[in-house]
């Protein structure tokens, strides 16, 4: 993801204020916006699509439904992604207490990526997708959300120590055995590589 | 050290979901459900940097005063009302305070609350600021927003956690308010592990992979377990007066931070009071 602009900044706090004033115009492009940022993280994390769509619907909900508390309008990212991080760990621990058993890979929205990419690429995204996916579930909960928060959204370490609520010692720990855990996992290593090489 | 190479990795790995985009459906459906008015959840482990000062601060008081108090027994179990957690709070946060758990807190007490949650309502500006449990040095406060809503406060922790009603907690007789406890262990090697209980749980029974568990009865709204996560925590199981479970919950997140920390000031040496009895 590119650094985003101030503007960019700007654009949201005024989307935050209009919206808290009552503009309801304003909803849409904050809920696409909360609902693109939580969607990417639940689904580096989640073992269905559809979980991933479940957890990023609640939490642009709940970010919606409570911008009136949320203090400066410019924190809106940081806000979503700590309601993320609450949502998503939730959601992880619900579906270990439940011994739910694993959903069919359906993470990958194969329509939106069919478009001038050629099926080869497709599968090795796709076998890139799962590898992640199943590297990352062996990890524990908060290891995958600071990774996730790290490559998919390119978030510095106090920017994920304050969506963790952690000490950003504890993110440098969460990363550092999280990459380790991923470094040794075989299966992600070759198709990762594949992807590099076709890249 | 993260070699150039181990990051192009990562990076490729995650290339997947760095581009997705929710589709219009989904877009439509959250602001319909705006839209409507339908009040969302909002729950929220905070820890920010700039209270810890006052939070161990707060605990280093709440030492020095726990000899001066314990929480005393509220509202014993009310036949036929609590069997749940939200049951607990409803009625307080209906504006009866007989029904509230735990013990008021004295107005400089309140003034000592931790602050500075930015996503909670202040505590400063709360209706019956309340402790509902304590153990070794952590307590579990409570309080109701200007907009009534329910919040938890954790001592000696950094974190607090907000409801917007009492529905939120849910029918079950038991609720563990994580991941807010993870912390690193105490002088004693202790984790707290913080939760709330229906009125009809008398005792809480902490199980472990080895070992005998760690019971703690005169539970009423609310208890704070000491636990050692080296025996592996497993579930927290609710028991009524008799004895009999109504209800549990697993312990499947890890209740120790995974880099080294200090305990706050005031922990070492600290014992075992709560506003139930630990049995261990």
């Amino acid at each position: 993801m590119d650094i985003e602009p101030r503007e960019t900044r700007e654009l949201v706090a005024d989307q935050v204020r209009r919206f808290r004033a009552g503009d309801g115009d304003a909803a849409e492009p904050l809920a696409r916006r909360a609902l693109r940022m939580s969607l990417r993280t639940a689904s580096a994390l989640m073992r269905s699509r559809e979980d991933a769509a479940d957890v990023a619907q609640e939490v642009a909900a709940d970010v919606l439904g409570s911008l009136g508390r949320l203090r400066d309008p410019e924190a809106f990212d940081a806000w979503v992604h700590r309601i993320t991080v609450r949502h998503a760990m939730r959601r992880l621990k619900k579906d270990r207490s439940t011994r739910r058993t694993e959903a069919p890979l359906a993470l990958l929205d194969e329509e939106g990526l069919r478009g001038g990419i050629p099926d080869s690429d497709i599968d090795s995204r796709l076998a890139a997708r799962h590898a992640l996916v199943g590297a990352l579930s062996r990890l524990p909960a908060r290891q995958r959300m600071a990774l996730a928060l790290r490559y998919v959204h390119d978030l510095p370490d106090a920017e994920i120590a304050a969506a963790l609520g952690c000490r950003v010692g504890t993110v440098h720990a969460l990363l550092s055995r999280g990459r380790r855990s991923l470094r040794e996992d075989q299966q992600l290593v070759e198709v990762t590589l594949d992807l590099k090489e076709e890249g | 050290m993260l070699s150039d190479h181990d990051e192009a990795l990562f990076r490729a790995a995650f290339a997947p979901v760095r581009d997705i985009e929710p589709d219009e459906d989904l877009v439509a459906r959250v602001v319909a459900r705006v839209g409507r008015g339908k009040k969302a959840s909002w729950r929220f482990a905070l820890a920010p940097a700039r209270p810890r000062l006052a939070l161990q601060a707060l605990v280093a008081l709440a030492l020095l005063g726990a000899a001066l108090y314990s929480v005393p027994p509220t509202r014993a179990a009310i036949e036929g009302a609590g069997e749940s957690v939200g049951g607990v709070f409803s009625g307080w946060l209906g504006g009866d305070s007989a029904e509230a758990p735990g013990k008021p807190l004295e107005a400089a007490e309140a003034e000592r609350l931790p602050q500075g949650f930015e996503y909670l309502e202040d505590p400063h500006d709360a209706k019956e600021p309340r402790v509902i449990a304590e153990a070794g040095g952590y307590e579990l406060y409570s309080y109701i927003g200007s907009s009534g809503s329910l919040n938890f406060l954790f001592g000696g922790i950094g974190v607090g956690l907000g409801y917007p009603s009492a529905a939120e907690l849910g029918d079950a007789p038991l609720h563990l308010l994580d991941p807010g406890a993870r912390r690193h262990a105490d002088a004693q090697g202790h984790v707290p592990v913080f939760g709330i209980a229906a009125r009809s749980v008398s005792s809480v029974e902490l199980t472990y992979e080895s070992g005998p568990p760690l019971r703690v009865s005169g539970v009423e709204g609310g208890f704070v377990l000491l636990a050692e996560p080296g025996r592996g925590p497993t579930e927290v199981v609710a028991l009524d007066a008799g004895g009999k479970e109504i209800g549990r919950e697993p312990i499947n997140y890890p209740l120790v931070d995974e880099s080294p920390e200090a305990p706050p000031p005031g922990i070492e040496g600290s014992g075992h009071a709560s506003s139930g009895s630990h049995e261990p």
